[in-house]
């Protein structure tokens, strides 16, 4: 039944969706998180756990899908060999739980499946992530955004006993460019 | 027919497996099949009356599949209905576990409400689908490959009481 109930509200908002779209667009990015992140950023990636490195990267980010979600694309050389690394995000809001979930598609031999989920925490000013994965553990983080326009954030992940195996934080600068914000998936 | 579209369009997003990743083979590998889904395919989709879908309903799209992320995925991207419904879907082979794994996204908004996984059966030319989402719905499904240029696929998806939420059958023919 309950199942029932989630399928019958999702179909209702996707019916909402074409009904009420300036409506829509407010719910798509109420915290107006998603649209500070279009544009383009140049990235430093300070990894702490397993073994403390420092990388560069640059990423691309804009809206797609009909503005419905954001698709980003990066490259870093996170092994330190001028061999940069592909990565692929997708983001979006989901007005139903109010919350955000963003998916990381790597050009690496792992991936995860299932998204990371994030809450606006307004007090604090900064988005709480959370992820399970499984027998795999858990992963915790923030992204918050400096006075500056810079975008900070943090991850970590346990295992199941609660020890911490990876440790990451980054910050990210946004590049003056000529780059349309317009839907990349048109 | 607005609604009636918008409902099968945002149903269509829930079975993480459906439409796109129908296609080729006389493979003899998983990354053999993935490379014969590269180009352009027409695809029909076929929905059954059931709980979610209030009449048998038909639609047509294309879709176009490219080795993205130093080919480690499949990006198909999917337009139906002229357009109005837009579809991104990423595909991986994971050989450590031997299943594909399958993510969607539309231009509704909706996105993958749990794990799609695809097993692929050489002997038998198919790959057996199963899926698990939030509340407790199951999907159980095939894809069966004709020949390189063509296949077909059924996927069912049931709630925990049983109940039939969608019955789907879809084709896929490879332009050229």
């Amino acid at each position: 039944m309950r199942s029932h109930l989630f399928l019958f509200a999702a179909i209702f908002f996707s019916l909402l969706n074409l009904a009420f779209p300036a409506y829509v667009m407010a719910e798509k990015d109420p915290h107006g998180i998603l649209a500070k992140r279009v544009g383009s950023w140049k990235a430093t990636v300070n990894v702490k756990v397993p073994k403390a490195m420092t990388f560069e990267g640059e990423e691309k980010i804009g809206w797609a899908l009909k503005h419905n979600y954001l698709m980003g694309k990066g490259f870093y050389d996170d092994k330190l060999d001028g061999k940069k690394t592909e990565v692929i995000n997708l983001m979006t809001y989901n007005p139903l739980d109010k919350q955000y979930y963003i998916w990381e598609f790597k050009a690496a031999e792992q991936v995860q499946p299932v998204p990371t989920v994030g809450t606006w925490d307004a007090d604090k000013q900064e988005m709480i992530l959370s992820a399970d994965y499984g027998k795999s553990g858990t992963g915790t983080g923030t992204w918050k955004f400096g006075e500056d326009g810079s975008f900070v954030w943090t991850y970590e992940m346990k295992d199941e006993k609660g020890n911490v195996f990876f440790s990451v934080d980054g910050k990210q600068v946004k590049m003056e460019t000529n780059d349309s914000p317009n839907d990349k998936t048109k | 027919m607005t609604s009636k579209l918008s409902s099968v369009a945002f149903l269509l997003l829930l079975f993480s497996a459906c439409d796109g990743e129908i296609q080729s083979v006389a493979a003899e590998t998983p990354q053999d099949l993935m490379n014969g889904w590269v180009g352009t395919w027409q695809v029909e989709l076929e929905l059954k009356k059931s709980f979610l879908v209030p009449e048998d309903t038909t639609i047509r799209g294309t879709e176009t599949v490219r080795w993205i992320l130093n080919k480690q995925f499949l990006q198909s991207q999917q337009s139906y209905a002229d357009g109005n419904f837009k579809k991104l879907s990423l595909i991986r082979y994971d050989p450590n576990e031997g299943i594909f794994l399958f993510w969607d996204f539309d231009s509704n908004g909706s996105f993958p409400m749990g794990i799609t996984r695809g097993k692929w059966d050489q002997a038998k030319k198919e790959i057996v689908i199963s899926g698990a989402y939030i509340g407790g719905a199951t999907a159980q499904g095939v894809i069966q490959f004709n020949n390189d240029d063509s296949a077909e696929m059924h996927l069912r998806l049931t709630a925990t009481d049983g109940t039939v939420l969608l019955d789907l059958k879809a084709r896929s023919e490879q332009l050229r």
